[in-house]
């Protein structure tokens, strides 16, 4: 049963359509990566899917439900997000952002509770940014950074999570580091990531299932064996490439532009 | 430390705040240019107080002086109070908001905005009434609200809000509004003393039915604010990230611009343009305290009254204490003095910051 499914979904800005009759569903326990150039649709797609956007037609269903019937807090008891750009203008401590995550629990008086902060520190602790917690935002690094805010979506505890190149800023120990943290969520919490992602060997190396986007469609879809090679690269990147497997697993290796 | 532990420590920390608050108010009503015993002001002022008051003899005390104490000094300062706490909370409430240390409703256009509506009033409608609201009030609530959506809508790039553009659209606007504000008043030669008092802003025209209008909207938005605190915390994160969190956001902030706007224009209308108290407390606030608005508002509230208090005390006194003048300056002059090279201050720090 799929927790997520995106049903004939188009959305335009005016005259020009962005997405063009989308379907995709979104199972348990599972690390989907949503590829494709820029201009292609993927963070529409990814805006429609978080209530960003509302005028889409055809309908998004989380647990069998249309996220448009559905208030802004019982939206955010389900999907929770973390955004592409991690910079915050305040000086908060880390913990303070992680604990953020509980808002959607909390009363309108209410404040966070011990056993808030409880969850806040666990879920610090999975993604490693425990003994960052009394820091200033402003003065850690990207990479820590960006481990905080995958702190504060686990701390939301939601059944889905959606990053928007949650890596792209990253050099490559934190990319595989944020990576390594998501598929743990994934596989010791059962919990359905969504990455939006640009990086193809990445996407290669994690993903459970794809989908590759372009011009507003959904071109290909599944496993990393399926959607990468050669004339889907073409078409969609409209570059040359070579799919080699070493060790089973599947590598993109760009020969140049078409 | 957490926000559950903080709260008990700041409890003491508001207390003694609120205390020195008290002392200075007393203070101030007591020294002015007409030399009255401070004795005979606290015993003035005593026997106003309820069950207290019957056992305080005023009889000795010339009526001059209590006409002085209670008529002038004592609304004005009440102003002042409430006017620091509405336009520190409003700069606390755009900062979080807009994401940028440098927004208040000076450096914003917007009490400007409600100012040049203000002078529209005095000078075309000044008879015009909607039950108690006098149409000074009415307008410059009009134009608080409108210059608030212009400079947003002006400034917002492809549903983001760059801090330059804001600042930049913000200060045309507070200049296009000045001008304004010139231009109606001076042409009406028997308005032109009050150019002053709108572009500086001044507390001598407080009068007990300025306080009336003013202290309930002011107190009444800000304790809206304040129980906005969380999802003003929320919102100073980040836009996309509060929706996922569950705040409405569209909702939220109309709702934060329609108290501040109502802020602005009472404080505005009662005693004209004083820049600079919403952009320097906040951030003073946020520097001594947190940035966790539900500890960063309570405490702004405080300071900004006893900051523009203290500013009103210089403002009333200074040339005659330099100069033995017996005029005062306006209260914008003073809190300016402090307020831009503050801002200047913040924008070099800001600069190395890139």
């Amino acid at each position: 049963m799929s927790i997520l499914s995106v049903a004939n979904v188009s959305f335009s800005y005016g005259e020009y359509e962005v997405l063009k009759n989308i379907d995709a569903d979104f199972e348990e326990g599972k690390l989907y990566v949503i590829l494709g150039p820029n201009g292609s649709g993927k963070t529409t797609l990814l805006n429609c899917i978080m209530s960003n956007l509302a005028w889409y037609s055809g309908i998004i269903r989380l647990k069998g439900q249309d996220v448009k019937k559905m208030t802004s807090r019982e939206r955010a008891r389900l999907i929770s997000y973390v955004p592409q750009n991690t910079v915050i203008d305040f000086e908060f401590t880390a913990r303070e952002i992680v604990l953020m995550g509980r808002s959607p629990y909390l009363r309108f008086f209410e404040n966070e509770s011990l056993e808030d902060v409880r969850i806040a520190e666990e879920c610090m602790a999975m993604t490693n940014v425990l003994h960052l917690m009394d820091k200033n935002i402003k003065e850690i690094s990207g990479g820590e950074r960006q481990r905080v805010l995958i702190a504060r979506a686990l701390c939301q505890d939601t059944p889905i999570m959606v990053l928007d190149e949650p890596a792209s800023s990253l050099d490559i120990y934190h990319e595989i580091n944020v990576m390594d943290i998501l598929r743990n969520i994934v596989r010791e919490k059962r919990r359905t990531v969504i990455c939006v992602m640009h990086d193809l060997n990445t996407a290669a190396r994690y993903a459970d299932y794809l989908y590759l986007m372009s011009n507003g469609n959904i071109v290909a879809r599944g496993e990393a064996k399926e959607v990468f090679n050669s004339e889907n690269l073409e078409k969609v990147y409209s570059v040359k490439s070579d799919v080699i497997e070493v060790d089973g697993k599947k590598y993109i290796v760009i020969d140049s532009i078409v | 430390m957490l926000y559950t532990d903080l709260k008990k420590k700041y409890f003491i920390h508001k207390l003694v705040i609120f205390a020195v608050l008290v002392f200075v108010c007393i203070l101030s009503i007591t020294i002015g240019i007409a030399k009255i015993d401070a004795v005979d002001t606290v015993r003035i002022l005593a026997s106003k107080i309820p069950v207290i008051g019957k056992n305080v003899n005023v009889d000795n005390i010339p009526s001059s002086a209590k006409a002085i104490i209670l008529n002038i000094r004592a609304p004005r300062i009440v102003m002042a109070v409430f006017v620091g706490m509405g336009l520190s909370l409003s700069g606390a409430v755009y900062q979080g908001m807009f994401k940028n240390q440098m927004a208040d409703p000076y450096v914003l256009g917007i009490s400007s905005g409600a100012a040049f509506f203000a002078s529209i009033a005095i000078v075309f409608f000044s008879g015009l009434r909607i039950g108690v609201l006098g149409s000074v009030y009415i307008f410059a609530f009009i134009g608080s609200v409108l210059t608030t959506i212009l400079v947003y809508m002006i400034s917002r790039t492809g549903g983001r809000l760059p801090a330059a553009t804001l600042l930049l659209t913000g200060v045309a606007f507070h200049f296009l509004m000045s001008a304004g504000i010139n231009f109606l008043l001076m042409f009406n030669r028997e308005m032109a003393d009050r150019v002053v008092l709108w572009n500086m802003g001044s507390f001598s025209n407080s009068s007990w039915t300025s306080v009336a209008i003013t202290v309930p909207v002011v107190v009444v938005c800000s304790i809206i604010i304040i129980f906005n605190a969380k999802n003003l915390n929320i919102l100073s994160v980040d836009e996309p990230t509060a929706k996922s969190l569950g705040v409405d956001v569209e909702r939220n902030k109309t709702m934060m611009l329609v108290v501040t706007a109502l802020i602005v224009a009472v404080c505005v209308s009662s005693c004209g343009v004083v820049g600079f108290v919403g952009l320097v407390i906040p951030h003073i606030t946020r520097i001594l305290y947190r940035p966790d608005h539900r500890v960063l508002l309570p405490f702004s509230a405080l300071f900004g009254s006893l900051f523009l208090v203290l500013c009103d005390l210089v403002a009333r006194n200074l040339l005659n204490w330099l100069r033995g003048f017996s005029s005062e300056m306006p209260v914008g002059a003073i809190t300016s003095a402090f307020g831009a090279p503050f801002f200047i201050w913040l924008l070099i720090k800001k600069k190395r910051n890139v």
